[in-house]
């Protein structure tokens, strides 16, 4: 142990001296106009204390040489613009100034590339958050607008993140840095995250699961925080925005506060909202209650940084009453009726069905400056607790019907090397633990077990870059385990530990020629079967369903009620896949534009499979079984720019998808539709204007369709390798929506109209899609100050 | 160093006030005990259990001790499958001041032993009725006299589930001058005290922990207005949402007769077989049956009853707390005509916020829809 110590003190003398030795270093940046964004010639960059400086030229672009701190102050002045000091170090390349004209609130602001940020940059897509986050209370809302993604829904309240077709599992969601550990699952459970802190949104489109862990099969998606600004006076936002349907108020606060060395902020918001309303009716009981808060503080030194941060929020969701149905009778009258029964008059009570869910988050990171290497060491802890009620009979409606409190750790340590000529890259190991338990007092059969995880990956990306060509090789070893335990009606125990390892990788290349630039990345994913997949046993969500370990076909089709199965019965293999992305970027003058196309095999895909019908107390139905196959993904998002004059730009974003089954060729349900979005921006001044299209079309290549009642009336068999769903996928459509926002002094204000003609549509990915069309016309308008 | 040796000093003081304010919490000892009578009116039970809730206590008290007046005796309430230590108190309370015998017996232990005999099978440890009629049978004793022999106050008790009332009798012997031995029982010697609790044991929080909304098992019983004859016919799906069907029997009626139809409904998927008629009585306002039936098999109602037109005759029997039907008691009359091949068919709906007098079949979820042949005799 002394002897590391030593070390490690052996190091830093030696960093502090050679440091303070050279006089080499150069700083290359750019400079932007940050109510257009584009880039802004000649302004003056000048480094506190010394005589050096620079005016940069007609791009913005800037170079300064003979930088002899490793820590500098720039200056950067422009007539008409508000002078900027940015504190800067060089762990952190390429700087990105944009400036703030004086005669607006917006602060000038600089995005730059930490180095960790470099890698894994072959497939990766940004995105600010800005503006958005005054009117959408969803994350999954925020990422809608990104081409090649779109909404899993469960209503208007509840949304996860569709990447290239998958969700759920096969979707890492990564919250301030962290995995974010919910009972991911379950395709009606959303992410718990506050959008408020939302700043910037990255995803990852190839397969990320070299530097995030398994289950990033379709992707990766990070919701990442404001970064935090140094030398910067107390000041804060406060906004409030009102929508009109739902008749809602959303409202949140920032402060923050810099030093030459620390740096904190701290935010609060909440939510408020009633019954939504379709063009025709009320959809009762989709009211929303949500707060939440968070804090981030760092504290930076020459040889490192420490940062704590946090967040916390509450929500609680209504689900539509109307999608309450008791057999398929139900759920054919439900889907014939002209409005979902029973409607109520609009209200902000929250009845059952509805989610009472609640996630905190403290995560420290340490980020050491040793010579040219870097550490990160990163300690993450989780606590995430879920109710779910349904309508039950009498005082069972106060009970959850499903009670889960998951708490999970995680620890994490990276090395970053040093940059040797064209060689970059970065290492790490990974240990995360989620252990869930079933809440006592449901007063139902749990419908899944208590378990814990337990996951240990070791991972490396190497990369090279020569004359504007990147080369990425990575590689990852996994080591899992499941362990689970329940009891069953007090009579059956059981539990098991089953352990997972599996080896991913991943290659990729990125070139430029001038203004074009292609990309191309494959690389391999995996995740094991969750607990639901497993174990699930019975009537679910309009569905009886039977995991992997709890059906037997041996010698015909049985479900024992008080025996479990486990891999010696049935062997479960992980989920393995490999994904292809290509791409090609246009960077011109006036047009910008990419085109990725991607494939995606799916090897040991886990899905519902129809296989009979039974009949119980409340009628005959269907059921389904957890099984096997290999499954394929392909598709392609498009996202073009264009801008006409200084005024006004045009974006055109396609995105499709084609999924289907490779045992029995067949598609698999709820696969987005094609979609695509054109939207008219005009700008000048402080005034901003928008216009969008959002055409959807009708899904076509789905599976067959057998109406409910047909198998209530024993006029339907399933055939056992034949998907199928109740109803035809809902018609195309086209929605119109409208923006428009205006700065002036502190104030900003943000209009935001969708589905301007209150049209009636429904959307394939929603899983309420059975009972109701999806809300009508909604009129957001949100007023900021900035102090 | 100083600072440490100062921070003990501290601690040690701090330590002896506790001890100071723990002797003065102490009762006073009388010490005069000369009119100690041998007579015992009180008796407590302690039912300490396992997992952290509130002791039970059950208390025997006879205010005249031998007089003629009789004793007031608690009901021993105890929860299902939990551990119990159970402890006893004895005092005779008809002196001027009460009068502790429970150290007196702990003193005089090897002189004397209590015995215990309960409801079979009330408790799963010990298992049996108690070692009252048998000294070889089980009972869990925690403590123990000079010679090794049990005593009784202190006992261990695990509960089982206990569907009536049940008994549960305390007796304890005075076996002085060596009568007391392993093998000594209820026979020997005299008896201090025989005194007998009625014994409940509830559903505990454990058990209604598991309690499902799941119902697998329907009875419908006819009963023949005017005689004792009943018809009971049984739908029962053994595996619940498992994919096994249903077993169903047949209903078989005399034609031209007057049946008072009641509909039990159960879970009995669980250790225990749960009732859920009574919790659809309670919840009848959000609750209502509505039937089906080949048309013209009945007299009365007349017609093909109430699922496809809610109007439509049904003779419902009872009622909820708005005055709606709910339809676990109907009543039926068979037409003249004999039919063989008919159709039953019961259907409960869920109707929360939604019952009204015109809320049909069509209206909330659906918690049963099962069917039955009928056969007219």
């Amino acid at each position: 142990m002394r002897l590391i110590f030593s070390l490690l003190f052996f190091l830093w003398g030696k960093v502090l001296l050679g440091q303070s030795e050279k006089c080499e270093q150069v700083l290359i940046g750019q400079i932007f106009d940050r109510s257009t964004e584009v880039p802004l010639p000649f302004a003056t960059i000048t480094i506190l204390g010394t005589k050096l400086g620079v005016v940069a030229d007609d791009n913005g672009l800037f170079q300064i040489e003979g930088v002899c701190e490793g820590e500098i102050h720039l200056v950067v002045r422009f007539t008409g613009y508000k002078t900027m000091v940015h504190h800067h170090d060089f762990h952190h390349t390429n700087p990105q100034i944009f400036l703030a004209p004086d005669e607006t609130e917006l602060e000038s602001v600089i995005v730059e590339d930490s180095r960790t940020q470099e890698l894994n940059s072959i497939s990766l897509q940004r995105k600010e958050v800005g503006n958005l986050s005054l009117i959408s209370s969803n994350v999954s809302d925020l990422t809608e607008d990104l081409s090649g993604v779109s909404s899993l829904k469960t209503g208007a309240n509840i949304s996860k993140p569709i990447i290239h077709g998958l969700h759920s599992n096969r979707v890492l969601v990564i919250n301030d840095g962290v995995r974010h550990a919910y009972q991911v699952w379950g395709q009606e459970h959303a992410p718990e995250i506050d959008p408020s802190h939302v700043d910037q949104i990255e995803l990852v489109k190839g397969a990320g699961t070299v530097k995030y862990g398994p289950e990033a099969l379709g992707g990766v998606i990070l919701y990442n925080s404001r970064a935090l600004d140094f030398d910067q006076k107390l000041s804060g936002e406060a906004t409030y925005a009102f929508q009109s349907n739902g008749r809602s108020s959303n409202t949140k606060v920032n402060l923050g506060q810099g030093t030459h060395r620390f740096v904190w902020n701290a935010g609060a918001f909440g939510a408020y909202q009633g019954d939504l309303k379709s063009p025709d009716y009320i959809l009762s009981n989709t009211g929303k209650k949500e707060y939440g808060a968070s804090f981030n503080t760092l504290l930076h030194q020459p040889l490192f940084d420490l940062q704590v941060s946090g967040s916390y929020l509450n929500q609680e969701l209504g689900i539509l009453r109307g999608s309450i149905v008791g057999n398929l009778e139900d759920l054919q009258r439900a889907i014939e009726q002209d409005q979902p029964i029973p409607t109520f008059r609009r209200t902000y009570d929250i009845q059952n069905p509805r989610q009472v869910t609640e996630h905190g988050l403290i995560k420290t990171n340490l980020a050491m400056f040793l010579g040219e290497h870097e550490f990160n060491i990163q300690y993450a802890v989780q606590r995430n607790l879920r109710e779910e009620y349904d309508v039950r009979r009498g005082e069972l409606n106060d009970r959850p019907v499903i009670d889960l409190m998951l708490k999970s750790q995680s620890l994490e340590a990276e090395w970053i090397q040093p940059k040797i000529g064209i060689w970059s890259g970065q290492s790490g190991i990974q240990v995360y633990t989620q252990n869930s338990v079933n809440v006592p007092g449901s007063n139902s059969i749990n419908f899944v077990p208590d378990y814990e995880v337990v996951n240990a990956g070791i991972f490396t990306v190497q990369s090279l870059n020569v004359n504007q060509t990147t080369l990425e090789v990575g590689g990852r070893i996994d080591y899992q385990t499941l362990e689970v335990a329940d009891t069953i009606r007090d009579v059956t125990i059981y539990g098991n530990k089953v352990n997972f390892a599996n080896a991913t990788y991943t290659i990729g290349f990125r070139k430029k020629w001038g203004q074009y630039e292609v990309f191309s990345n494959i690389g391999s994913a995996w995740r094991p079967p969750n607990v639901s997949e497993l174990y699930s046993f019975g009537y679910h969500n309009s569905r009886i369903q039977f995991g992997l370990w709890r059906y037997s076909l041996e010698p015909s089709i049985s479900t024992p009620l008080t025996e479990v199965f486990d891999e010696s019965d049935r062997n479960v293999e992980s989920e393995k896949s490999i994904k292809w992305v290509s791409g090609l970027e246009i960077k011109k003058k006036k047009l910008t534009a990419e085109f990725v196309f991607f494939a995606n095999q799916i090897n040991h895909y886990i899905f519902l499979r129809p296989f009979g019908v039974t009949t119980n107390v409340a009628g005959t139905f269907p059921y389904f079984i957890y099984d096997q196959t290999n499954a394929l993904f392909l598709g392609s998002d498009s996202d073009i720019r264009f801008q006409h004059n200084d005024l006004l730009t045009s974006e055109l974003k396609l995105s499709y998808v084609y999924a289907t089954e490779l045992i029995n060729s067949q598609p698999f349900i709820e696969i987005p539709p094609f979609n695509t979005v054109y939207s008219l921006a005009y700008k000048k001044g402080n005034l901003g204007i928008g216009l969008n299209l959002n055409y959807t079309a009708q899904k076509q290549n789905v599976p067959t369709v057998i109406n409910p009642i047909n198998f209530q009336n024993g006029n339907a068999q399933v055939s056992q390798s034949e998907i199928f769903d109740f109803m035809s996928p809902p018609e195309q459509f086209l929605l119109f929506g409208l923006s428009a926002d205006y700065l002036k002094n502190n104030w900003s204000v943000a209009l935001n109209v969708r589905n301007l003609f209150n049209k009636n549509y429904r959307v394939y990915t929603d899983r309420l899609r059975y009972f109701s069309d999806a809300p009508g016309r909604n009129i957001s308008l949100g007023v900021g100050y900035n102090f | 160093m100083k600072k440490n040796q100062s921070l003990l000093f501290l601690v040690a003081l701090l330590c002896m006030g506790l001890l100071v304010n723990c002797s003065e919490d102490e009762d006073p000892t009388p010490s005069d005990d000369n009119e100690e009578e041998e007579v015992i009116s009180q008796v407590i039970l302690t039912f300490t259990p396992d997992n952290g809730e509130e002791a039970i206590t059950a208390t025997w008290f006879d205010a005249d001790g031998e007089g003629e007046g009789n004793p007031t005796i608690d009901e021993i309430e105890l929860e299902e499958e939990v551990t119990y230590v159970m402890t006893m108190t004895l005092a005779n309370t008809l002196g001027t001041e009460d009068e502790d015998i429970t150290a007196e017996i702990d003193e005089e232990a090897d002189d004397h032993m209590f015995f215990f005999s309960f409801t079979d099978g009330a408790f799963s440890d010990p298992d049996g009725d108690g070692n009252v009629d048998n000294r070889a049978d089980t009972v869990n004793y925690n403590d123990q006299d000079s010679n090794g022999l049990p005593i009784g106050l202190s006992t261990t008790w695990t509960t089982e589930h206990l569907e009536d009332e049940g008994t549960f009798t305390v007796v304890l012997k005075h076996q002085p001058d060596g009568l007391k031995t392993a093998s000594s029982d209820v026979n020997i010697g005299s008896t201090d005290v025989n005194i007998t609790f009625p014994l409940h044991i509830e559903e505990g929080d454990h058990g209604h922990d598991e309690e499902e909304e799941v119902i697998n098992e329907i009875i419908l019983t006819f009963a023949e207005s005017g005689s004792a004859d009943t018809v009971s016919v049984k739908w029962f799906d053994a595996d619940g949402e498992g994919v096994a069907n249903p077993s169903i029997e047949d209903i078989s009626l005399k034609a031209g007769t007057v049946y008072e139809m009641t509909i039990s409904l159960n879970n009995t998927l669980g250790e225990t077989v749960e009732e859920i008629t009574a919790e659809i009585q309670e919840e009848g306002a959000e609750h209502q049956f509505f039937f089906g039936f080949t048309a013209d098999i009945f007299s009365d109602p007349s017609g093909d009853g109430n699922i496809d037109t809610g109007s439509d005759p049904l003779n419902y029997s009872d009622e909820d707390s708005n005055g709606l039907p709910i339809g676990l008691s109907t009543s039926w009359t068979t037409g003249s005509a004999t039919s063989s091949a008919g159709i039953f068919r019961v259907m409960l709906k869920h109707q929360p916020d939604l019952k009204t007098s015109t809320s049909d079949s069509s209206v909330g979820g659906t918690d049963v829809d099962i069917e039955f042949n009928i056969s007219i005799e």
